[in-house]
């Protein structure tokens, strides 16, 4: 069977040419991809996003469903459909079964994903339970400002893991996070996460998601989350790119300033030596320095193994390409007419299986390009050149990356470890 | 970007020479600037997050040997903080 049959292939030749920022590519990229899809016959999906409400009720500024150059939230269903829901899990099971695979992860997402309703919730997690062949673990991504006793129950019936975004106290969320009416989200949020910690669901609350920006105090930020007693931080860099610079680096200029941001918060949490709480990003940066070959979406250079389904059942590349380009992550598959090895073969996902051979030649040739992986792909685009260039946030990850270095070569020195070279 | 690139160079050299690790023979920056995690033992950390960063980067390893042995481009969890 001919695992692109179906596929639009001009939306997805579209999508190489700008990957790789060269001319007329899309034969080009066929053939090395068809010599990818033989170097990685096992190249398989274990994370599933599932976007079962394509609606918000917060407008934050930096969001990349909304504010973003694609607008394709605006065709799209608010709720997931039963039918589409159904077609979903079936696909999910049909992999499974067809790479023989143990384990997978379905995320509920969204804009914000519990303005789906709880039925919604209970249907596709007892369909997922039901169909799928492999041990299901739930997780859930929310701004907390809708968690109701209802939904904590749900967590808890089917071990939901949660993650919730908030950027800090009051004021530093309050720069972004506001509501359709730009009014503060903080309130809400906090009677969210303060029901949740006093549930039986408690457990299940296993991080906190925070967005950079310059205009907040770093470590006034690290203690506002650290006062809910996440097992797990981790901070973003906004999702600009070349041609959408970040506040704070409007050039190439040398500087870091996300990266001095990130070094007061990474100095003060090394320096407690609290294993207890993760700071995702630097641990992440830690562990690949340490040889790891685990990676993160945003770090690393191994493949990444997710897909996106959106509530109109289409399947597509990582949602965050939505800050790039209007239709970025489309790939032109359904989960009605397309299994998801469709989505494997096609060109768009198997560049992020390239790994090293995706990036810039700059990136290639870089001492660090083992640890921080090219940078976040929607942060490497450039109209003119696709995705092929150094992150926009270059200059920082070199800056923290290289700090992180300094800090563990320190202790590891004391030690008395040489531990030198991978 | 060059410059970056440059600026990148010159500081993993001074890194290096301070380590005094420039004699371990590899041949490019890539191969250095990563530690050994076969020649480091945790339990000598001080550093409790270094150490807990040791100790999940040994298991992450491990696991993708076991991956790797069943030829599967898998995953040891979910790879994704939304």
């Amino acid at each position: 069977m001919d695992p692109t049959s179906g596929c639009n292939a001009a939306r997805v030749s579209g999508f190489s040419k700008r990957l790789t920022g060269m001319g007329d590519v899309g034969v080009q990229a066929e053939t090395r991809v068809e010599g990818v899809t033989e170097r990685l016959p096992q190249a398989v999906f274990h994370t599933f996003l599932m976007k079962v409400a394509s609606r918000c009720n917060l407008s934050c500024d930096y969001c990349y469903m909304y504010h973003a150059a694609d607008q394709s939230w605006r065709r799209r269903p608010r709720v997931m459909s039963e039918e589409t829901r159904d077609a979903a899990i079936d696909r999910i099971a049909e992999h499974v079964v067809r790479h023989g695979v143990k384990e997978i992860h379905i995320t509920f997402h969204g804009g914000e994903p519990l303005l789906a309703p709880p039925a919604v919730w209970r249907h596709l997690c007892d369909r997922a339970r039901e169909k799928i062949p492999a041990k299901v673990n739930f997780s859930v991504q929310t701004n907390a400002t809708l968690i109701t006793n209802e939904f904590i129950s749900i967590f808890e019936n089917y071990q939901i893991q949660i993650g919730v975004s908030l950027d800090g106290d009051r004021a530093a969320n309050d720069q972004n996070r506001r509501d359709l009416t730009g009014k503060s989200s903080y309130n809400k949020a906090l009677e969210g996460i303060g029901l949740l910690r006093d549930s039986g669901a408690a457990p299940l609350f296993n991080g906190m998601l925070a967005v950079i920006d310059l205009r907040n105090d770093p470590l006034k930020v690290y203690d506002a989350l650290l006062h809910f007693r996440p097992t797990l931080i981790d901070f973003l860099l906004p999702l600009h790119n070349h041609d959408n610079r970040p506040p704070g680096k409007e050039s190439d200029n040398g500087r870091h300033p996300y990266s001095d941001w990130m070094k007061s918060i990474f100095d003060r949490w090394y320096e407690d030596g609290d294993a207890s709480i993760t700071v995702r990003f630097f641990q992440d940066i830690m562990k690949l320095l340490l040889g790891s070959e685990f990676t993160v979406e945003s770090l690393g250079l191994a493949p990444a193994d997710l897909v996106v389904i959106e509530t109109d059942g289409a399947i597509e590349a990582v949602d965050s390409l939505k800050a790039t380009y209007n239709g970025a992550p489309d790939l032109g598959l359904n989960v009605f007419d397309h299994g998801f090895d469709n989505a494997l073969a096609s060109p768009a996902i198997q560049e992020r299986f390239l790994g090293k051979a995706s990036l810039s030649e700059t990136c290639q040739e870089c001492s660090i390009v083992e640890v921080c992986g090219g940078g976040y792909m929607p942060t490497r685009y450039r109209h003119q050149s696709g995705f092929r260039n150094p992150s926009v946030y270059c200059e920082d990850l070199f800056d923290l990356i290289m700090h992180i270095r300094r800090r563990m070569s320190a202790d590891l020195e004391k030690a008395g470890q040489g531990a030198h070279r991978a | 970007m060059m410059k970056t690139t440059a600026t990148a160079d010159l500081e993993l050299n001074e890194e290096l020479t301070n380590l005094k690790v420039l004699d371990v023979g590899a041949d490019t920056y890539g191969e250095i600037l990563r530690f050994d995690l076969k020649e480091i033992d945790a339990g000598m950390i001080e550093n409790a997050v270094l150490r807990d960063a040791i100790q999940q980067a040994t298991k992450d390893t491990a696991m993708h040997a076991v991956h790797q042995s069943h030829s599967s481009y898998s995953k040891y969890g979910s790879n994704l903080w939304l």
